[in-house]
């Protein structure tokens, strides 16, 4: 039924800006490749930000409200062409990807060459970019509500909203080292614009350069680690990299390379000890641009680690891999990575540097789903594939509620912020006293983010550690040791957590203003109450999706039940959506 | 009163425990939509909630099978997640059925004490108690472990803000919620691991298959699952040497608080072992008893001497509550019908006397403002009839015969005392422990006694003192019932035991059946 809508929808909005299906097919034809429907989402958007561009110079066109509603269009629609396309492929939480070993039998991909891919177009593709796109347009509603932002500069920071948005698309489709190594530089380059955007603030500068400085090292570091690898398999594709690594007798260089990678993906993600950037870069950004940076970046940031894992894993069975066992590897990151986090945040007086060390933190738990995704693809045949998935799901489904009550909790510093021309944690102090429900909504949002019932969080965390069990009983005690770190590492945050629930509901707000009600403006409701409400009703409402989707899921998995692919007939396409199921 | 009649009738229905469970919650709905300004409207309706709840959940006594069943009655079930088989299963046993009677009946009387010594944020004190009461009533109705552990954990977050907001004193009470908080996430977070393990070994959340389903797991994982559980509610009850939250929470919440905390949720802690600990992994339970128990012993006279040391009224209580809470333990861990059956009983006597202590040290302390040994003396010649109502308190505090406090810790020495009739705990062992637990008992009047004479009898010495006034009938209205139920089940304590008796015995002896047989099977190899 929604998807039915969303489909004419997509029709309507392909209409609207001026993509119908027949010249989505005459452009095909010129091209020769009719594939290149799938990269319509894509196209939009780079339509969109050269609107954008347009209208900021035009001097009738040029308001905020148009700038925005352009925006508004160009996030949305793909995001609708994506649902109405794919439909329940995308469906939130339950990314279905193929296994990669089958890649080169897609057809639903764009390449360069016979036997490798630059894109595809799977499950877990769509639901990351339904993922990029829905964190876009909230963060569209974090700017509106921004009362910083200078509005003359709006038109810039939608086009590189936008440009960034893009690559981190394209970061989710990409399956060839050199899309991938692209896709980042294209959305750290609109980042680090995006986190100077003010340009007198010092702050908002260093945390730039930082962020630049770390993102030239990292990635330099990272295209050493691919150039070792073509080196080594002669090819770009990363399941082709996979598998021909398996014939390489030369673990030591084969471990560097893809510690090397796995450098430059860690930054985008956070992870310790590439997490330096990310507070000051943080603290210094435009809220928008944090909250934005601290989610979508991340997420993508994680898809694409995890589609590399899988394929690196996935061949690893026998003694391709000696020296660098991705399990233990991932799950030793990620324990440091969140009490690194945790333990930093508990220090910090500003609640964005706060919130920045507990993204941090965040990356540590998410690196429990990838290392579950590793131990899969380790194992290997349909066990593995089972347990890679189940890794997989839960990362996705945690994003989610990160998402939720991440941007919520920003949403709720920039209201105050707007107030009070302050993010510290004093700024906090007496918040129950000025606007209850404000205080409300953002204890909600971090009993969220600490992971206790009944909020959407504690769901994400507890799908989290199933998945680490289910990867600890098939042998990786490993798993076992991270679960409990991460069990204390969360007794831990509530030290931070609390902290500023203490500050709002206890300590008394400073005399000047302690008894001056603090204002939210609709949108601020729309954001931070929005998020609370959900993080709320998803506790109870959103398990009842996690059954039946999981059910669908397994139905989309062939080689999982034996029975062939349905194959999907969209009408207007000729190709087929490629799962590995024809080959 | 037609409504009244109404909800009961409802709650004949199938969804009784729910009904039960969430009236509270809907309590606090309706009082957001009430003006803060409002604070007789507030305290009306919060009580009228917490009243009905009592009054709904009266049937439940009656509709209880306890017929020779040790089965769960009035069980619902729904699915909630069913990709992990996570149900929404509610129900009570002979384990449950009193705790959840006691949490409804002390909770209108908290309720009431609360409208007369809480001034500020009132809207918020009895949206933070009405929430606390679901979760606590969730916590003992849950059959499924998911479940059980959201209500469990749903009760951190008000308990915190009743200490953190309410509580007495500036400085202190901020550490204090925070350490109660921190205290019992580290358990409960270690413990939801093991939830989720035990969970995945045996397929299914659902209590009542889990003993069953546990019987599967090596020796190594209920050992170390077993820790975890036992971690969490050591913690909780507390046990010592886990129990250095309780005072200073204790101490700083305000007299609800209090009431809550030392009446039922305590209680968690001891239902928690009795209800998963031991019949999940029984093996380590009676390996580990023993040290256990002496952990208890040396909780019960630990915390008699350190009462004995206080000079604050409100400070003896709460280590009072660690030496009765090491009784309760000690019986359970007895694996002995009798001391068993003793334990459960003494959590209804713990809740009771101590709510009662309680209750009336924040009618002195309204009063005076201070709880200060050495700021009262000679109170008995002002209020003679706060000090009857203390006497009796603190009579069944120290177990004299007559009052209920009496039959829990006889029965539980007399079955630690005999020991285990299988000879699995040797008689030595039992009566050495049983020695010096009653040498608790006697310390227990030692300081309780000393404490009275030091409040109420002697010549006035501070001046403010002259002038108290009595209880009021409003405080009397609380007090009474809880002095009723203390010599009721003082002297007739058997339909009582009676209705514990079928799910006690059924847990401990399949408890001790699996153990024998666990051991048996490794002694083999």
């Amino acid at each position: 039924m929604l998807l039915e809508a969303a489909e004419t929808a997509t029709n309507a909005l392909q209409g609207v800006v001026g993509l119908p299906q027949e010249s989505y097919r005459a452009l095909a034809g010129i091209i020769g490749n009719d594939t290149l429907s799938y990269f319509a989402p894509e196209l939009v958007i780079c339509v969109a930000m050269l609107l954008v561009l347009l209208v900021d110079v035009s001097d009738k066109l040029r308001s905020p409200r148009n700038l925005m509603l352009v925006a508004l269009v160009a996030l949305a629609a793909p995001a609708l062409m994506i649902l109405g396309k794919w439909g329940g492929e995308a469906l939130f939480f339950y990314p279905a990807w193929g296994n990669l070993a089958q890649y080169s039998n897609l057809e639903g991909h764009i390449s360069l060459q016979p036997d490798s891919h630059m894109l595809v177009f799977d499950g877990f593709a769509n639901f990351f970019k339904v993922f990029v796109l829905a964190s876009g347009l909230i963060t569209l509603g974090m700017i509106h509500l921004d009362k910083g932002t200078p509005r003359r500069s709006l038109g810039e920071m939608l086009t590189l909203l936008l440009g960034s948005v893009l690559g981190m698309m394209l970061l989710a489709s990409a399956t060839n080292l050199l899309m991938i190594y692209l896709s980042i530089e294209f959305m750290s380059l609109a980042s680090f614009i995006l986190v100077a955007f003010k340009r007198r603030d010092r702050k908002g500068t260093e945390g730039a350069l930082k962020y630049m400085l770390f993102g030239a090292v990292s990635s330099g570091v990272m295209i050493y680690g691919i150039s070792l690898l073509y080196g080594m398999a002669g090819t770009l594709d990363i399941a082709l990299i996979g598998q021909r690594l398996a014939q390489v007798n030369d673990p030591l260089a084969i471990a560097m390379a893809l510690m090397m990678v796995t450098v430059g993906f860690g930054y985008k993600m956070s992870i310790a000890p590439m997490h330096f950037w990310a507070p000051d870069a943080y603290e210094g950004a435009p809220t928008p641009v944090t909250a934005f940076l601290s989610v979508a970046s991340k997420a993508a940031g994680f898809a694409v680690f995890i589609r590399f894992i899988d394929a690196m894993s996935a061949q690893s069975t026998g003694n391709a891999l000696p020296i660098i066992n991705w399990v233990s590897f991932v799950a030793v990151i990620g324990a440091v990575t969140m009490t690194v986090g945790n333990l930093t945040a508990i220090w910090q007086p500003n609640v964005k540097r706060m919130l920045a060390y507990s993204s941090i933190a965040h990356a540590g738990y998410l690196m429990i789903g990838a290392a579950v995704v590793a131990a899969g693809g380790e194992i290997g045949g349909e066990a593995g594939a089972r347990i890679a998935d189940v890794g997989g799901s839960a990362t996705a489904f945690y994003l989610v509620a990160y998402c939720l009550m991440n941007f919520g909790a920003f949403a709720v510093v920039q209201v105050v912020a707007n107030e009070t021309g302050r993010d510290d944690m004093n700024a906090f102090d007496g918040l129950f006293k000025r606007n209850p429900t404000l205080a409300v909504v953002m204890a909600i949002l971090l009993l969220s983010l600490l992971g206790i019932p009944p909020t959407f969080g504690f769901i994400g965390k507890a799908r989290l550690f199933m998945a680490g069990l289910e990867a600890a009983q098939a042998g990786y005690p490993i798993m076992t040791v991270l679960l409990v770190i991460a069990a204390v590492n969360t007794t831990v945050s509530c030290y931070y957590y609390f902290r500023l629930i203490r500050g709002m509901f206890i300590t008394p707000g400073e005399a000047a203003t302690a008894n001056r009600p603090l204002i939210v403006s609709n949108t601020g409701w729309l954001m931070a109450g929005g998020s609370a409400v959900l993080t709320l009703a998803l506790f109870v409402a959103g398990s009842f999706f996690i059954g039946p989707a999981d059910e669908a899921r397994l139905k989309r998995r062939p080689h999982l039940e034996g029975a062939a692919m349905p194959q999907h007939d969209q009408g207007h396409v000729e190709v087929k959506r490629g799962d590995g199921s024809k080959g | 009163m037609e409504f009244l009649s109404a909800a009961i009738d409802v709650t004949n229905l199938r969804y009784h425990l729910s009904v039960v469970t969430f009236l509270p919650l809907v309590g606090a709905l309706f009082l957001t939509f009430i003006h803060r300004k409002r604070e007789r409207e507030l305290k009306a309706t919060a009580f009228f909630f917490s009243l009905i709840t009592f009054v709904a959940s009266l049937p439940i006594l009656f509709e209880f099978q306890s017929g020779g069943g040790a089965g769960f009655s009035l069980v619902e079930e729904v699915a909630w997640i069913p990709a992990f088989n996570i149900k929404y299963i509610m129900g009570v046993d002979g384990i449950s059925v009193f705790l959840v009677l006691l949490t409804t009946f002390l909770s209108p009387i908290v309720m009431l004490s609360s409208t007369s010594n809480v001034h500020h944020k009132v809207k918020e004190y009895f949206i933070a108690m009405l929430v606390l009461q679901t979760g606590l009533i969730g916590s003992f109705c849950a059959l499924d472990l998911f479940l059980f552990y959201v209500f469990f954990e749903l009760m951190l977050i008000p308990m915190y803000l009743l200490i953190g907001v309410w509580g007495s004193d500036e400085i202190e009470r901020r550490e204090a919620a925070l350490k109660f908080f921190v205290y019992t996430l580290v358990g409960s977070l270690l413990m939801f691991l093991a939830v989720l393990y035990v969970a995945h070994e045996a397929g299914t959340f659902d209590i009542r298959l889990l003993p069953e389903a546990c019987r599967n797991l090596s020796s190594t994982a209920q050992y170390v699952c077993f820790g975890a559980f036992m971690l969490s509610f050591a913690i909780k009850t507390p046990v010592f040497p886990f129990h250095t939250w309780l005072p200073q929470a204790h101490t700083e919440a305000p007299t609800g608080g209090s009431v809550v905390l030392a009446g039922v949720m305590l209680k968690l802690g001891t239902y928690g072992m009795l209800r998963f600990a031991i019949p999940f992994f029984p093996e380590p339970a009676v390996a580990l008893s023993g040290a256990i128990s002496v952990l208890a012993v040396i909780g019960i006279i630990y915390g008699s001497m350190m009462a004995l040391a206080q000079d604050d009224l409100k400070k003896m209580i709460a280590y009072s509550s660690v030496a009765h809470m090491g009784f309760i333990v000690l019986g359970l861990f007895s694996f002995n019908l009798i001391a068993v059956q003793g334990a459960l009983l003494q959590n209804i006597n713990h809740g009771l006397s101590t709510g009662l202590l309680f209750l009336l040290v924040g009618v002195i302390y309204e009063r005076r403002h201070t709880r200060i040994f050495a700021e009262f003396g000679g109170i008995a010649k002002v209020m003679p009839k706060f000090a009857v109502l203390f006497m009796i308190a603190t009579l069944s505090s120290i177990g004299l015969p007559g009052t209920n406090g009496f039959v829990g810790e006889f029965l539980i020495l007399l079955g630690t005392f005999g020991g285990m009739p299988n000879g699995d705990w040797t008689w030595t062992t039992g009566s050495t422990l049983a020695v010096f637990a009653a040498s608790g008992v006697v310390l227990g009047a030692v300081y309780m006694l000393w404490g009275y004479q030091r409040v109420f009898f002697g010549e006035i010495t501070v001046k403010e003192n002259k002038n108290l006034r009595d209880v009021t009938p409003l405080e009397m209205s609380f007090a009474l019932p809880v002095v009723v139920l203390i010599f009721f089940i003082g002297l007739n304590p058997t339909p009582l035991l009676t209705r514990t008796e079928p799910a006690v015995k059924a847990t401990i002896e399949n408890a001790r059946a699996s153990a024998a047989q666990r051991m048996e099977a490794v002694a083999h190899k």
